[in-house]
């Protein structure tokens, strides 16, 4: 016969005293396998709603910069590259560029590394006396936005910008400013000639309160040759893109990088306020993933707390209970241990035996407690609208403490009293008849 | 001699007093003797029956069994000594309640050796020859609540000597028995000692005095012829 023989005879002998020690650590392992899985639950639940706070948020910043980005194509340009000799008391005093770029730099700025910019436009503008009819206009040639390669998202498949702020301007034909057209009467289809130019009005501009109430916008090549001044340029219009305020300077290093002889003129009034809004509407997002994040940490805590409190009181009742248990079955078992070391049983044999009685306890109490606990945690958080599955709400460590656990309180609560049993004298007990 | 006691000493404390529950005791037992120790209760028997047993360390003097000075060993060496070469029977006999006969009989042979597959199946066949002969082989399934005293007392001796013990001290082995229960076991105990063994049992019953080689009487811890 084995020793293991003798302890499951008696396990089974006087079941209830070991049933009453095995209830107890499968509740101490089963709460603390399903509170673990509470909060794997609360983690879980909590991180997928700040996720879908956060696709919203990000769907709604996306809205937003979309509105914004409508908002300033409407409002116009607000960066003008200029060749870096240009005089700006002249370029202020005169209204235009008195200084020249080649018409290919728009397109090296466009095929270069520059991500600040968009809504590249080359014009060539003049304020010129229109021969003909005997008054100063401003004449602005354009050719259509150059679109920047760098950037698909804006191009069609033409590599045509999709939403350009300017429209392109058919040849021979020419759009007028308000003012121009009231004061010559001019509607669209009427024929005029431009300082010997012959061209066909193509839109007349409502009345805009600047500069485009007095000018004459017309194909790049009709106004260099108006002007004489084939293949050039005096500006490069763009909306910049950076948001922030502080990250300007990055504009005037890009385009550095790739025209070193051209400069940059921001119009930061129109600038500044959209970086302003946009700031504003990133640090409202933050406040209020923030917000989410330190009530999902709140809940978290209190439930961590109220987790520390329990677990450690159940563990620690167990581990009394079962003390109380083996101390008692010790005081129980005082003829057997009497008889046992009689018949040549060993001290370490006796403590083996209640040790190995308790560890018993302990790994099937650990066993049914994570087998209760996951059931438990199961049907309470499997049936959430979130619907986790047993391996989501698992932590893999949990379980193993779960298991180890039991078997280490049992076998330490029943420590003293198996060694108290180890060590009572047998002549004691037997005299005692 | 295969037992050998010599000036055994033993005192307790009780009621703020001390007791002398051995004084001066010296005695042998030989191969195939049986030594009896009457004496009324509270004289000292069941402490001499220990010490000489070697589970109760005298104050002064020896205890040795084939030679061997029992308490010139270990703890752990006395109970290795205890398994294999001494058996006890008790008055209450202290079987183990959750076991059944077999299992009774078989627990010393735990204490024994770790035995692997085919010593634990000799002494299987070991006990259940021995069963058989003590007239117990169609209770070997009964647990201690289902037999009669006598039978409990029998299982006791059987499990006593499973592991072919040199010496069998028997503490009021017919105590709890009737003439012909006691009878009986008496015959079994002189049986074994027939074998070679040797015996020392203490009793307050005059019948075992018969069946003794040797007998003793014993009064306030000394031992009178």
């Amino acid at each position: 016969m084995k020793i293991w023989k003798l302890i499951s005879r008696e396990i089974a002998y006087r079941k209830l005293g070991f049933m009453a020690g095995l209830l107890s650590l499968t509740v101490a392992t089963a709460v603390l396998v399903a509170l673990a899985m509470q909060l794997r639950a609360h983690d879980l639940t909590t991180e997928q709603t700040l996720l879908e706070t956060e696709r919203e948020l990000r769907a709604e910043m996306t809205q937003l910069e979309d509105r914004y980005r409508r908002i300033m194509r409407d409002m116009g340009h607000n960066v003008l590259i200029l060749n870096r000799e240009q005089d700006m008391a002249e370029f202020r005093r005169l209204g235009h560029p008195n200084t020249y770029l080649e018409y290919e730099d728009a397109w090296r700025l466009a095929h270069g590394e520059v991500t600040t910019l968009n809504h590249l436009l080359p014009v060539l503008q003049e304020r010129v006396l229109w021969q003909e009819k005997k008054i100063e206009v401003m004449l602005s040639g354009i050719r259509g936005q150059v679109p920047v390669f760098t950037k698909p998202e804006f191009l069609t498949e033409d590599d045509e910008y999709r939403s350009p702020i300017v429209p392109r301007i058919p040849d021979g034909m020419a759009d007028l400013g308000a003012d121009i057209a009231v004061r010559l009467e001019l509607r669209p289809d009427d024929s005029i000639v431009l300082n010997g130019q012959s061209l066909t009005v193509n839109r007349v501009h409502a009345h805009r309160g600047s500069d485009d109430d007095i000018t004459v916008t017309v194909p790049l090549h009709h106004a260099q040759d108006i002007l004489g001044r084939p293949g050039k340029i005096n500006g490069i219009f763009a909306l910049e893109c950076v948001c922030d305020l502080d990250e300007l300077g990055r504009i005037h290093d890009e385009v550095a990088a790739i025209l070193p002889h051209a400069r940059v003129y921001e119009f930061t009034s129109l600038i500044a306020p959209r970086a302003e809004v946009r700031q504003q509407a990133e640090a409202a997002h933050r406040q209020v993933v923030d917000a989410a994040m330190r009530q999902r940490d709140r809940m978290r805590e209190g439930k961590e707390r109220l987790a520390a409190v329990i677990v450690p009181l159940l563990a620690l009742g167990a581990g009394l209970w079962i003390f109380l248990l083996v101390f008692n079955s010790v005081r129980e078992r005082r003829y057997e241990i009497g008889v046992l070391r009689a018949v040549g049983f060993s001290r370490v044999k006796i403590l083996w035996i209640f040790l190995a009685k308790a560890w018993s306890m302990g790994v099937l109490g650990g066993m049914l407690g994570v087998l209760v606990g996951l059931s438990v945690g199961l049907a309470w958080h499997g049936g959430d609208s979130a619907g986790w599955r047993l391996p989501e709400l698992i932590d893999p460590a949990i379980l193993l403490l779960g298991l180890l656990l039991a078997p280490v309180l049992a076998t330490m609560a029943a420590l003293l009293p198996a060694v108290m049993a180890a060590r009572l004298d047998p002549a004691l007990i037997l005299r005692e008849e | 001699m295969i037992l050998t006691i010599d000036r055994l000493n033993k005192t307790f404390i009780a009621n703020g007093g001390r007791v002398a529950a051995l004084a001066d005791v010296s005695l042998r037992v030989g191969r195939g003797e049986v030594v009896a120790i009457n004496g009324r209760s509270g004289c000292g028997k069941t402490t001499l029956l220990l010490t000489a047993g070697g589970l109760l360390p005298p104050d002064t003097g020896t205890a040795s069994l084939d030679g061997s000075d029992l308490y010139a060993l270990s703890h752990d060496e006395r109970a290795v000594e205890r398994a294999r070469n001494i058996g006890f029977v008790f008055q209450q006999f202290h079987l183990l309640p959750y076991l059944n006969v077999l299992e009774n009989v078989l627990v010393p042979t735990i204490a024994g050796s770790a035995g692997g597959r085919d010593e634990r199946a000799d002494t299987r066949q070991r006990a259940l020859a021995l069963l058989r002969r003590f007239d117990l082989l169609e209770r070997v399934g009964h647990r201690p609540a289902q037999l009669s005293t006598g039978e409990k007392q029998r299982v006791a001796l059987v499990r006593a000597l499973i592991n072919r013990p040199k010496f069998l001290f028997a503490d009021e082995p017919t105590g709890n028995l009737d003439d012909d229960n006691a009878a009986e076991v008496m015959h079994y105990i002189t049986d074994f000692a027939a074998g070679g063994g040797g015996v020392l049992l203490v009793s307050h019953d005059r019948r075992t005095a018969m069946h003794a080689d040797q007998s003793y009487q014993m009064e306030q811890g000394r031992l009178l012829e």
